[in-house]
């Protein structure tokens, strides 16, 4: 909290400082050569791409590995280590035909033995991919490698938007060498720790709890690029510190979460600077309410209702993101597909004198009387520590409850704590949480929010108990809906059902603000390619020859 | 002569002795309080998405179902073989990892350790000759003000001042990472690195070892043998540096000593600042993920070395005061 005010502080302190350089914009790119600098929070546990997943894991292993495909700015499927693919007539058979000439960063070349082995791993749970094994491997009937250069993944049912997900960043499966992990300890290879990829960059060293670098891969298969010499990522716990290395020169490149909001009003007058929402598309990341609906007081719907009657997600978003993020009742991201606000019930009777006189009659109702001294009842809003914001959400929204006789204190708890008490124990009455919608709302909603998702000790899952069949058959049907026609009508249906049982209360989509330093180019190649960003930057200091 | 070197031996092995309680207390403690604390490794470890089978697995793969005495009894009988265990995050043995470390704290801990000495011995001696002259009231403020600061804000502060506004000095890390990386040029790269951490590292220590001096000093100029020394016609400076100062540095020596434990403390926070891949950021990364048995194998290296230093400076100081080994 005390590091959060102060970098806001130092920043702005500092701000003053900064300098206009050479106009940058006129540069003709791309050019060659140069280092480029991202810097993460904490360390990886280890860089096999489909055993470590998250945003520290991805950053670092996304130069090293390809996919088969990933998605473009405008979120088409483009081609990577597949050259093209075609579909079948009954949209059950995708043929991938594979790259010729690829070889390993050892040599070796890459074939669709190498493919198929990697698919497999998460099918026959040697090395499983957990967000792929839990989402797209259960649509697939099959995986077959019939030649060197072709890999065939047939499907149980048509689902429209396979490759979509195919491509995302968080599902694509990056391809690992077969002849590097078969018949070894695989959670135990040393390649976990000196990764061999077939990707733009090879491994140079870790240093732990300093900095992995990378250096780039002469003979990467696609034309131009990379165009940086190396890219290196710094392990930098203390955000403070990361800004203000960013500042300096010393780092290039900040993701969204590992930058304070307080700074980035400061950041966007910097000539130095870009702040982008570029590159987090698809995410979604919903930050919301979630309630215990096994318990009182929120085993009454209409306690719900008054707390959604109280809700001011303007004045939250102005308070403690600083007009950043987006106020929103929808359970899905705008840049999501499906996104549909309109079918959602609101709670706003006009006015906040009216909403507290609803959200008085609503708990009137529900039993939940004031006492002698005014009082209804006292609620704990959990949050996780890392999230401070989440905090001072819950201190602007006991504003409103107070008004009405309820006092919601707040309490923050460390990431593991925090899962086991909301997620393991079921031991809250109201959460904050936020979760991801993207890249598809199917890999986004169902895994919290049906039924059968209401188990413990797995995390996120349906903390809620919520059930609601309908909401439940819905999922089930997106699988096999016949186009994005009939899906688009499942999934506003979907919101809709959200926003009238209120298991969960979303409060606003979260602001997105990437940052880099101005003199980069071409940060990011992909839609959602905020942890790939490697692959086209290039610096306006680079020469114009390789 | 060869009874002093016998008494020593005999002592520094009695000592050791007297270890072995201490890190056996250390463990128990530490491995108790730690599996108090709520959060499951495993569903931390396993990540988003993980289905339940493969969060098992990984329970199953840690011990994490046995009963808590029995996951003790484990983890004591490999300790007492020199096996640590393995981190459950970076999956490498736990000792490789943390001595991987070590050097990088060490040289810290050296540099700030050697400079805070120097500057605090230097200040004393100057104060403890003329007490509450000008030179004596502004040290003695400015000491109270070192020994206030938190480590963490004059980290910041440095950056901001030396980095930031300056540009003077680089923010964090121990070395520069874009350009070379070898030879002369990398050890005075590295120098420049240090600068800043090793000073907010040092104001605190700096600031004790200068009251304590300063007050010790003081007391020893009154004593009687001061007084024999002078009369004897010593000059200023012999009497000051032969006598006072090395009778007056044993208890701080002793102190500083002890004060090691502060040290582990202040390193966590200095290099979480400063980006310095020591091992207090282990022990701090090691916590937020829960790494169990990486967090009881700093403790334990950590406490060893605590031991050590703490023996070391008792024979520095025997050597000063040699009486302390007959006592």
């Amino acid at each position: 909290m005390i590091s959060r005010y102060l970098a806001a502080f130092l920043v702005a302190m500092v701000g003053g400082y900064a300098h206009a350089q050479d106009a940058n914009a006129d540069v003709e790119g791309p050019r060659y050569g140069g280092t480029f600098v991202a810097a993460i929070a904490g360390e990886p546990g280890g860089l096999n791409p489909v055993l470590w997943q998250g945003a520290e894991p991805q950053i670092s292993t996304s130069p090293i590995f390809d996919p088969l495909i990933r998605l473009d700015m405008d979120a088409n499927p483009t081609g990577v280590l597949a050259e093209s693919w075609e579909v079948s007539e009954d949209r059950t058979t995708f043929t991938f035909n594979l790259r010729d000439g690829v070889t390993w960063h050892d040599g070796e070349p890459f074939t669709s033995e190498d493919v198929l082995w990697t698919f497999l791993g998460t099918r026959d749970d040697y090395m499983p991919h957990p967000r792929y094994q839990s989402t797209l491997d259960t649509l697939v009937e099959s995986y077959e490698a019939p030649d060197p250069d072709t890999f065939v993944i047939k499907l149980k049912h048509p689902y429209a938007p396979f490759l979509t997900v195919f491509g995302a960043s968080n599902y694509a499966m990056p391809i690992v060498p077969k002849h590097v992990y078969d018949g070894t300890d695989i959670a135990n290879n040393e390649a976990n720790w000196a990764p061999v990829g077939t990707g733009p960059f090879k491994f140079k060293e870790w240093v732990r709890g300093s900095h992995i670098e990378l250096v780039r891969n002469e003979n990467y298969f696609i034309e131009d690029q990379p165009r940086v010499d190396s890219f290196i990522i710094r392990i930098m716990p203390d955000e403070t510190a990361r800004l203000l290395a960013l500042k300096q020169g010393e780092v290039d490149y900040l993701y969204y979460y590992a930058v304070a909001y307080n700074s980035i009003p400061e950041l966007q007058n910097d000539p130095n600077i870009v702040v982008t929402s570029d590159g987090a598309g698809l995410q979604g990341l919903i930050e919301m309410f979630h309630f215990n609906l096994k318990q009182e007081p929120f085993d009454d719907l209409r306690v719900r209702q008054a707390f959604a009657h109280l809700l001011d997600r303007e004045l939250i978003n102005q308070v403690v993101y600083y007009g950043l993020a987006r106020p929103t009742g929808s359970a899905i991201g705008k840049t999501v597909p499906f996104w549909n606000e309109e079918v959602l019930a609101t709670y706003d009777k006009g006015g906040l004198e009216e909403n507290i006189a609803e959200a008085e009659r609503l708990l009137d109702e529900a039993g939940y009387t004031r006492d002698a001294s005014g009082n209804r009842f006292e609620v704990t809003l959990l949050y996780m520590s890392g999230r401070p914001y989440a905090g001072k959400v819950g201190e602007v929204f006991n504003d409103n409850l107070s008004k009405v006789g309820i006092r919601m204190t707040t309490q923050p708890m460390d990431r593991p704590a925090f899962i086991e008490q909301t997620h393991t124990r079921w031991d809250y009455k109201i959460s904050e949480q936020q979760f991801s919608s993207g890249p598809h709302p199917y890999l986004g909603l169902p895994r919290y929010l049906l039924s059968s998702q209401h188990q413990p000790g797995i995390y996120p899952a349906n903390a809620m108990g919520y059930e609601n069949p309908e909401v439940d058959k819905l999922f089930e049907e997106s699988t096999v809906a016949s186009g994005p026609e009939e899906e688009a009508k499942i999934w506003a249906e979907v919101q809709r059902h959200l926003s009238e049982d209120l298991p969960i209360l979303p409060i606003v989509e979260m602001p997105y603000t990437n940052i880099y330093r101005a003199e980069w180019k071409d940060v990011f190649s992909s839609i959602d390619g905020v942890f790939d960003v490697s692959r086209t930057v290039w610096s306006v200091n680079g020469s114009p020859n390789r | 002569m060869k009874s002093t070197s016998v008494a020593t031996l005999a002592y520094v092995i009695r000592r050791l002795f007297q270890a072995i309680p201490l890190i056996l207390g250390v463990i128990a403690i530490n491995f108790t309080l730690i599996h108090l604390a709520p959060g499951d490794p495993a569903t931390l470890l396993a990540g988003e998405f993980a289905s339940p089978e493969a969060v098992e697995r990984l329970r199953e793969e840690f011990g994490l179902n046995d009963p808590f005495y029995k996951q003790f009894l484990t983890y004591l009988g490999k300790v007492a073989t020199g096996d640590l265990g393995y981190s459950y995050r970076f999956r490498a043995p736990v000792l490789d990892i943390v001595l991987d470390r070590i050097p990088n704290t060490l040289l810290l801990l050296f540099v700030s350790f050697v400079l805070s000495m120097i500057v605090a011995v230097v200040l004393a001696v100057l104060s403890a000759r003329r007490p509450n002259s000008l030179f004596d009231n502004v040290a003695s403020s400015l000491a109270m003000v070192g020994y206030a600061l938190p480590m963490f804000w004059l980290g910041m502060m440095l950056i901001l001042v030396f980095s930031s506004q300056l540009g003077w000095l680089p923010t964090g890390g121990m070395y520069s990472l874009r350009g070379e990386r070898t030879g002369l040029a990398m050890v005075l790269d590295m120098a420049r690195h240090l600068v800043l951490p090793a000073t907010a590292f040092a104001a605190y220590f700096m600031a004790m070892a200068y009251r304590l001096t300063r007050s010790k000093l003081i007391e020893t100029l009154r004593e009687d043998y001061i007084r024999t020394a002078h009369m004897k016609g010593l000059s200023e400076r012999e009497v000051l540096f032969r006598h006072a100062l090395r009778n007056s540095l044993v208890p701080v020596i002793a102190v500083m000593g002890l004060d090691l434990g502060v040290m582990v403390g202040g390193a966590v926070v200095v290099e979480t600042v400063f980006t310095w891949p020591g091992v207090g950021r282990l022990m701090y990364d090691s916590i937020l993920a829960r790494d169990y048995p990486l967090l009881l194998g700093i403790f334990v290296v950590v406490s060893f070395g605590v031991i050590i230093i703490n023996l070391l400076a008792d024979l520095v100081a025997a050597l000063v005061d040699p009486r302390i080994i007959y006592d």
